[in-house]
């Protein structure tokens, strides 16, 4: 007990503290946006000067262009972007299952796990916009080289997920399994397989609808699809047909989700129960009853046929692709050894416009995506109309692509970074705002109540009631779409929005393969280094 | 409860455990000197306080863990030295009955069941659920005599506790098994259910005439159903005999202390 009776500043500041860590981050924080903002030449006056350019565009966008030769062209994209889609899911799940299985650290000797995690590494490293690039150069122009990116792609995130479920579920029916002596593939067959397919259904479900968005993306180039369309379009300077396509783009993405979402619904809350049927004395155990049967056989058979239909119409070049493993050893002797020269030139200063670039578009994100959130958590919503809105901005920004995005804010601000990070930030506003809003959900109600009841105004509730408990959730996500970023906006440059994607475009229409080798070597560590920063991070923070 | 159904009586193979030694870091036994033989049908009980190997013990015989020494001989075969397909079909001669049941909550009760059987059909059957007739149906009248009849396409885990218990024991009957080892079967259950679940048991080393071997916390559950009790503490077998020869003197030395048992 101190003798002096204390003054009110001194008691304040007992009991708040002054937390001089949070101010000093704040005070960096804010040094930093303003430094990056101005290293990326984003100027005020840039702004307002795309916002004029903005309307004119806006104006040449509509009406939507719905001539019957554009509309004829339209279709045959996005056929193609949908046998792409459909085999690249179909293959690349299934190369998954085993790779994912034998990354399983629980179920696997230890060397095996590492092998298959090296690969689904090597997988996940690259964009798909990249490793279409590769294939394109190996295979040719077209779907074939789309369907292969894609389906590494796949490949890459489905193993990853599966390693996980497995690796999450409970050992204890694997024990009882083994103790009855059974094989390891019955194991898998009657011990994992049910504990890991609902989640596994829905991953399924969810890349399929990824692979419908990416597929837009891989023939901006030269991977076969809708994106061929829409990139000619583009350079046409025919924006009133761009919107048609980029409209067409998010009903399509969209419907993938309705049916993403009724696959779930069958697979994912019941498991079959299956029926007993008497027949005479004996009993007859039927694993599903008619009703599931009939459901899973329509399912199958549609899958199968859209898989089939997909196969036999798509595109493909035979002759490109018999020599496709020379052409590939060709490409990687070009690149090797390579030119390192261009790293001080170029390359050098197009990765400190990437990392800003990245940083820069997640913090906008984060700051457009937060009231988006607040419309579209129930809890928090003022009432069903903004949360249709709400709900309506992230579907919407989510469906197109952030190379899309960046086609579009390129023709308006002009090529550079400002309109890769407005690409970057608007792309994960459905991202971040899905999460954020799941997150504020799933906020426990009880000192929200007090809160309330002791009548507490609106955003007093919000920052003392909701903040406190979103905050963990708030840094996550932050920190995951920051990661995801990084890997973007290398590619951003492609477009003309800024980076070591210009880099590599500029490398490649010059045909200095050992330059395009290098960049790549600087993304992939970029990736790597990414990768650690975050996990880090995660590890200490969260 | 009546017999159990359609059974080819399990043939009652001698078990003996020589030596056993177990570490789990080196240096420090959890089983320190096991010898023990059983060769006749009936429960066995296996008391002792926590840590002290009961687990570890059943654990090893069915190789689920690994003994650092010591031999497991079953009708003479070593089961501390099987590998691979040698240790899957000894496996499927050996049931065992788990704490917490173990059941692939997913699947159905008689999948479930049907589990049992996977260390003799083919991974093709398992998969696409083609068991052969014989099992299903035994699976069906097993289900009916554990009494869940009804419960054959629920799915596992909207069952209780023990009715899940009874799944599991169902399992490990299906198996054919000619030694049942339970690993605190009744340790998750209430009082009136571990009675059930410790009668069925007995039944099925009675009806199989086979050897029961249980790991049981409770003391007075184990002096009523088990025809020998074994005592263990620290890694040791310090009681074997009858229920009766079970003197409060060995408890305080399985157990240490007197307190408890006022």
């Amino acid at each position: 007990m101190s003798a002096l009776p204390e003054t009110g500043a001194a008691l304040r500041g007992r009991a708040f503290p002054p937390n001089w860590p949070l101010r000093i981050g704040a005070l960096i924080f804010l040094l930093y946006v303003g430094y990056a903002a101005q290293i990326l030449d984003m100027r005020w006056e840039r702004f307002v000067l795309g916002l004029d350019n903005g309307a004119r565009f806006l104006g040449r966008m509509f009406p939507p262009n719905i001539a019957a030769d554009k509309m004829r062209l339209l279709f045959d994209g996005m056929l193609e972007s949908l046998q792409i889609a459909i085999i690249a899911t179909g293959a690349g799940v299934l190369l998954a299952l085993p790779l994912g299985l034998c990354a399983a650290r629980n179920l696997m000797p230890l060397p095996v796990t590492i092998a298959a995690r090296g690969v689904i590494a090597l997988c996940r490293t690259f964009h798909p916009v990249i490793v279409a690039i590769l294939f394109v150069k190996a295979v040719g122009f077209g779907a074939l080289a789309g369907v292969m990116a894609l389906v590494v792609a796949t490949l890459g995130f489905i193993a990853k997920l599966i390693a996980e479920a497995i690796e999450e579920m409970s050992m204890k029916p694997i024990e009882a399994l083994r103790a009855a002596g059974a094989p390891f593939l019955s194991v898998v067959v009657m011990g994992v397989v049910p504990q890991v397919l609902p989640r596994f259904i829905g991953f399924a479900a969810y890349q399929l609808d990824s692979n419908l968005r990416n597929s837009a993306l891989v023939g901006l180039v030269g991977g076969g699809g809708i994106g061929a369309t829409l990139f000619t379009a583009f350079q046409r300077f025919d924006y009133d047909f761009v919107l048609s396509i980029i409209i067409a783009i998010i009903v399509t993405v969209m419907a993938g989700e309705v049916l993403s979402a009724f696959m779930r619904r069958i697979y994912q809350d019941e498991a079959p129960s299956g029926e007993v049927v008497r027949r005479g004395a004996d009993r007859v155990w039927h694993r599903f009853t008619t009703a599931e049967r009939t459901v899973r056989l329509v399912f199958w058979a549609i899958a199968a046929l859209a898989l089939g239909w997909s196969v036999q119409t798509i595109e493909v070049i035979p002759e490109f692709l018999y020599d496709a493993p020379e052409q590939t050893v060709d490409l990687f002797g070009r690149m090797w050894p390579v030119d390192w020269s261009y790293f001080p030139k170029t390359v050098g200063a197009a990765l400190v416009e990437t990392l800003h670039t990245a940083t820069l578009g997640t913090i906008l994100a984060i700051a457009l995506a937060t009231p988006v959130a607040l419309m579209c958590a129930r809890n928090v919503s003022p009432s069903a109309w903004v949360n249709m809105v709400g709900r309506f901005i992230l579907v919407g920004t989510r469906s197109v692509h952030t190379l899309v995005w960046a086609l579009l804010f390129v023709a308006v601000f002009g090529p550079g970074a400002l309109a890769g990070v407005l690409a970057i930030a608007v792309h994960s506003i459905g991202f971040t705002g899905k999460f954020l809003a799941e997150a504020i959900e799933e906020a426990r109600a009880g000192p929200i109540e007090a809160l309330r009841a002791a009548g507490a105004p609106r955003r007093s509730v919000l920052l003392k009631g909701f903040w406190p408990q979103v905050k963990p959730a708030f840094l996550a996500v932050s920190l995951f779409r920051w990661d995801i970023n990084v890997r973007e906006s290398a590619v951003l440059g492609l477009v003309g929005a800024g980076g070591l994607g210009v880099a590599l475009q500029a490398a490649m229409d010059n045909l200095y393969w050992d330059q395009v080798g290098l960049v790549l070597i600087v993304i992939f560590v970029v990736v790597v280094i990414t990768e650690i920063v975050t996990a880090t991070i995660r590890s200490r923070v969260i | 409860m009546s017999a159990l159904p359609q059974d080819t009586p399990g043939t009652c193979r001698a078990l003996i455990i020589r030596n056993l030694v177990k570490e789990y870091r080196p240096g420090q036994p959890v089983l320190r000197d096991v010898t023990l033989t059983v060769d006749e049908p009936g429960t066995v009980a296996i008391i002792g306080p926590s840590g002290t190997g009961k687990s570890t013990l059943i654990r090893c015989i069915n190789r689920l863990v690994d003994p650092t020494s010591g031999s497991i001989l079953l009708d003479g075969v070593d089961l501390a030295r099987l590998e691979g397909q040698a240790l899957r079909q000894a496996r499927r001669r050996l049931g065992m009955v788990f704490q917490e049941y173990n059941l692939v909550e997913r699947l159905t009760v008689i999948e479930n069941v049907l589990c049992g059987r996977l260390g003799y059909v083919p991974v093709w059957r398992a998969w696409t659920r083609r068991f052969p007739e014989a099992d299903i149906a035994r699976a069906f009248s097993l289900l009916e005599q554990v009494g869940l009849g009804e419960f054959a396409t629920r799915r596992a885990d909207q069952l209780s506790g023990g009715q899940r218990q009874r799944v599991g024991i169902a399992r490990a009957v299906m198996q054919e098994p000619d030694l049942v080892l339970a690993d605190e079967p009744t340790s998750s259950l209430d009082p009136k259910t571990s009675v059930e679940i410790m009668e069925l048991l007995a039944l099925v080393g009675r009806e199989r005439n086979i050897p029961v071997l249980v790991n049981i916390h409770n003391v007075a559950l184990a002096r009523r159903f088990a025809r020998r009790i074994i005592g263990m503490s620290k890694g040791l077998i310090v009681y074997d005999g009858p229920p009766a020869g079970l003197q409060d003197a060995h408890l305080a030395e399985i157990y240490g202390g007197e307190g408890w048992m006022e």
